[in-house]
């Protein structure tokens, strides 16, 4: 059973965690799925082949990486360890940054895809935060 | 005459009888989602693995009939009654298929990380923290229903086949949600609520499993996680494919 001595604090650092844990799988296996398969389906658009591997090969290799990042750093955080901790924080920052709030300010998002962007670049800066909480948990007792 | 009336009177007492038990059901649901813990380490604490998952099921039919109250009021909007059993049967076996593989994937995934699980076990566990709340994910799902059966509908009225309507619904239809603004609005708020809850009751599982078989913490953590974003993935994408065709048989 869960421990008593687990509070609630520690759940949502837990939960931070698995969500980080499930980002990781996603890109190291579906998003490069789903570029293999974009990829494919736009191979007919009279893109120039070279070009076109490199950039999807780069795109595929990133996604890879950072499901490797993800992954070892969700590991970290349910062991309560500062470096996953705020490597993990601050590649959330930097997506939250790059996905969301970089193209809202430019105006990428329009209706109802505007609020949907705030909406899951909130999501992700609430997951840093709770992620960044972990500091204030660090200790072998969380094994 | 009097066996007439003895007759009667035990067909009213099976009545209750049978009422009684199916209010029993509901309690014990009820209790179950405000304390999944407890109800989880009573659960466990059953030795006979037969009588576990019996146990466990019991639980599976309240939710599902409280999420069926739930989505009434969107299925009335788009023609399906209460008295369409067709429809709710084939939701009710998709929901049961989509449990017992969701049960099964996860034990999958726990002994790919060689935690020595039960599928008993798993299956109590998942029933006590993620089936119990079939309700809650019923009310959360209802704005991304509500855009779907949208989507199915005018689909269907045009005279296009599963297959174009399926693709509607997967390319988001701008032109058939547009306007549905505060429907798309609630989806992503509804959404993100519904990955937090996920995130939590996944979080609970995966500490009563680590503390159940005396392994650490982060395997079984690693473990769910493996099932829930790679095994599960194609389970729920065929359940949600096989619960859409449904709706669109059965849409008005």
């Amino acid at each position: 059973m869960p421990d008593t001595r687990h509070t609630n604090f520690d759940l949502a650092i837990d939960s931070a965690a698995f969500l980080i844990a499930v980002l990781g799988w996603l890109f190291l296996i579906w998003v490069p799925v789903i570029i293999i398969s974009v990829g494919v389906y736009l191979r007919g658009a009279g893109l120039l082949v070279k070009v076109y591997l490199i950039s999807l090969a780069t795109l595929v290799a990133l996604a890879v990486l950072l499901g490797f990042l993800f992954k070892w750093a969700a590991s970290g955080i349910v062991r309560r360890k500062p470096i996953q901790i705020v490597v993990a924080t601050v590649t959330l920052i930097a997506l939250d940054i790059c996905l969301y709030i970089l193209p809202s300010m430019s105006g990428q998002y329009q209706g109802a895809d505007r609020f949907e962007g705030f909406v899951q670049g909130a999501g992700l800066a609430i997951v840093a935060i709770v992620t960044a909480m972990g500091l204030g948990r660090l200790g072998p007792s969380n094994e | 005459m009097n066996e007439a009336n003895e007759s009667k009177k035990d067909s009213g007492e099976g009545l209750v009888g049978q009422l009684l038990k199916f209010l029993e059901l509901f309690w014990e649901w009820f209790f179950a989602a405000l304390h999944p813990t407890r109800c989880c380490r009573k659960l466990l604490a059953i030795k006979d693995s037969r009588t576990r998952m019996q146990s466990s099921a019991k639980l599976w039919v309240p939710s599902f009939v409280v999420a069926l109250i739930v989505d009434v009021p969107l299925y009335h909007l788009y023609g399906i009654e209460l008295d369409t059993l067709g429809f709710h049967l084939a939701s009710l076996l998709w929901f049961t298929a989509a449990v017992a593989l969701s049960g099964f994937v996860i034990q999958l995934g726990l002994s790919w990380y060689k935690v020595r699980s039960n599928l008993a076990d798993v299956m109590s566990i998942f029933a006590c923290y993620f089936v119990t709340y079939q309700p809650i994910g019923a009310i959360l799902s209802y704005p991304v229903d509500l855009k779907c059966y949208a989507i199915l509908s005018s689909a269907k009225k045009s005279g296009a086949d599963f297959s174009h309507a399926l693709g509607l619904i997967l390319s988001g239809s701008q032109s058939i949600a547009a306007g549905l603004d505060a429907v798309l609005v609630s989806a992503s708020i509804c959404s993100l609520i519904f990955i937090a809850l996920t995130c939590i009751g996944a979080s609970l599982m995966a500490l009563t499993l680590a503390e159940h078989y005396s392994r650490p913490k982060v395997v079984c953590f690693k473990a769910l996680a493996f099932s829930f974003s790679v095994l599960i993935v194609p389970v729920l994408a065929f359940e949600g494919l096989l619960s859409t065709y449904v709706a669109y048989a059965f849409l008005k």
